[in-house]
């Protein structure tokens, strides 16, 4: 069984590599970061959720993912896009819906991993897509859909 | 800056999304790698059909070279169009030196005429032009030496036929010499030309692939330095800011003088286009001040005026100064403020023409993408994405306190329905 990191050690792993993100909230369940990221030019203010996983023996790594969310700018969606209003998110919020960084069934991201050297990066990289998107029309960071309502 | 950061920087002169932009644009306007190789056979065809048997100058063309951007690798496509591109040669003929203007015009365009191209020769008021099919035209000046003066100091000839005969005059100048002082202030810079000529390639092939043409073996590429490239940036934002006008524009020796002034090796691309700009501006203005029109002169032949026929009134100079320092300024805004791509793309379109730009930002996108799609970026610890050139850079650059590339991951999530 792969060795998988404390809530503390993820916090010290994220203060070494993202100075930027600030630790807001913490209990022995969760820690809560915000601060920004400047992928391109533009800054954007982020928050980044993780939980303590609850049964080790049950790990599933779509309920257990870090939530990232942009907090602002808002997100701002392009109507009629065939990628979506907004590509790779989940909408479980209208205006500050959580960033989909991986494909849970491709064994991309489990719990063992160090957010600061996965989910933040890849934020950067969603956010720089976005950012493309906005000004083409093209999501070029690939990706895969799931259908649903 | 951390020093990861700075090593980056150091060996990816396009590491800040600003100056990766400005280098799509300018990759997107130079003349196409199939035509650059055109260009000197068709060069020497003209001379060759110039000095042929039975030709008015049989015997008498001394010399051709290049000038202007031709002669320092700047040529970018022509005012009011994306597809069509001017180089120019000096025709030194074995002819009087204080030949009548008119009849030194007239003698090239005779010797040109019937030339094997489908579009027509046309007499200008100082050149020939030779037009062909693929946009390109080629201007022959014809020129004669004046002796005593040193390394080809030429007369060249002004006569416009509409014009009185008393407006003709011969005008001094070398061209030759100029060219040697550009490029001997802008040497090439390695950092900077393999990355850029990678981009024109890139820009090439996907404009190739668009529109059917055929895409040459690769060749050589000009370009040598960030200066000469910020010099073609500031041409085409010439370009745009007069394409509605048909009078005078302030012409490419005076800004491609001023580039050789103020080139320095090392420097951003947009640092570069932000110092000439600033540069030719504040020249302007000086001379604003003094109540006179600015004098721009051959640094090597300063009887050779290189703003003769422009500007013609202060309010002209004053005109294009204050646009080069709304350049300046909203290039300086961009890399400091917290600007969107689309909020780049948008000013951009404004200052270099908008089909240059949304293909410039949408080659900027690919490349992020492909970037991502592949975990190649490295990581500012600002969180800023940086897109290397060489895939191999990241890791063989990654300080270990920094973060380096990330690992493959796919985005995910639902369509909303």
């Amino acid at each position: 069984m792969r060795w998988m990191p404390s809530l503390e050690e993820q916090v010290a792993a994220m203060s070494d590599a993202w100075p930027t993100l600030q630790v807001v909230e913490q209990d022995d369940r969760q820690v809560v970061w915000r601060g920004t990221l400047r992928p391109l030019v533009r800054a954007y203010e982020v928050q980044v959720l993780l939980r303590a996983p609850l049964v080790i023996e049950t790990i599933n790594a779509m309920k257990m993912q870090p939530e990232v969310r942009v907090t602002k700018p808002l997100l701002e969606p392009r109507d009629e896009d065939s990628e979506g209003p907004l590509p790779h998110v989940y909408w479980d919020h209208p205006e500050m819906p959580m960033l989909c960084l991986f494909d849970p069934a491709g064994d991309e991201w489990s719990p063992t991993d160090l957010i600061a050297e996965t989910t933040v990066r890849w934020a950067v990289d969603w956010l720089a897509c976005y950012e493309g998107w906005r000004a083409t029309g093209k999501w070029a960071g690939g990706g895969r859909h799931a259908s649903y309502r | 800056m951390s020093q990861y950061f700075r090593r980056f920087r150091d060996t990816e002169p396009f590491a800040n999304p600003v100056d990766a932009i400005l280098a799509d644009i300018a990759a997107n306007i130079q003349l196409p790698p199939g035509l650059h190789a055109k260009s000197e056979s068709r060069y020497e065809a003209v001379r060759n059909y110039t000095e042929r048997d039975g030709s008015p100058l049989e015997g008498r063309v001394l010399r051709f070279y290049p000038q202007g951007s031709m002669a320092i690798d700047a040529t970018i496509s022509t005012r009011g169009t994306d597809e069509e591109y001017d180089l120019d040669i000096v025709a030194e003929l074995d002819i009087e030196v204080d030949a009548d203007p008119q009849a030194a015009l007239d003698l090239l365009h005779a010797s040109l005429r019937g030339y094997p191209t489908a579009k027509r020769v046309e007499r200008q008021t100082r050149c020939v032009t030779v037009r062909y099919s693929d946009g390109m035209h080629l201007d022959i000046t014809p020129a004669v030496r004046i002796p005593g003066e040193s390394d080809r100091v030429s007369n060249i000839f002004h006569a416009n036929p509409d014009e009185a005969p008393q407006n003709h005059y011969r005008k001094r100048m070398n061209a030759w010499a100029f060219a040697e002082w550009y490029r001997k202030r802008t040497p090439r810079e390695l950092w900077f030309t393999e990355a850029f000529n990678k981009r024109v390639w890139d820009a090439f092939r996907t404009r190739a692939a668009a529109e059917v043409e055929e895409v040459p073996d690769q060749i050589p590429l000009p370009v040598k330095n960030t200066a000469t490239v910020a010099l073609q940036l500031l041409k085409r934002f010439r370009n745009i800011v007069y394409a509605g006008s048909t009078s005078r524009i302030p012409p490419s020796v005076l800004m491609s003088c001023f580039a050789g002034y103020t080139a320095r090796p090392g420097v951003s691309l947009s640092e570069m286009v932000i110092a000439q700009a600033r540069f030719v501006a504040q020249a302007i203005d000086a001379a604003s001040a003094r109540g006179e029109r600015v004098s721009v002169r051959n640094p090597m032949y300063p009887e050779d005026c290189f703003t003769d026929r422009w500007p013609e009134t202060l309010a002209q100079q004053d005109y294009f100064a204050a646009k080069l320092t709304d350049l300046a300024d909203g290039l300086e805004k961009m890399k400091v403020s917290d600007m969107s791509l689309e909020e780049m793309r948008d000013w951009l379109r404004e200052q270099f023409g908008e089909r240059v730009v949304s293909r410039s930002i949408e080659q900027f996108n690919d490349r992020v993408g492909r970037a991502v799609r592949l975990a190649t970026p490295g990581y500012t610890r600002s969180g800023g994405l940086l897109v290397p050139e060489k895939k191999s850079i990241i890791g063989s650059l990654a300080v270990s306190s920094v973060p380096s590339a990330a690992r493959p991951h796919t985005f995910y999530g639902g369509v909303k329905l």
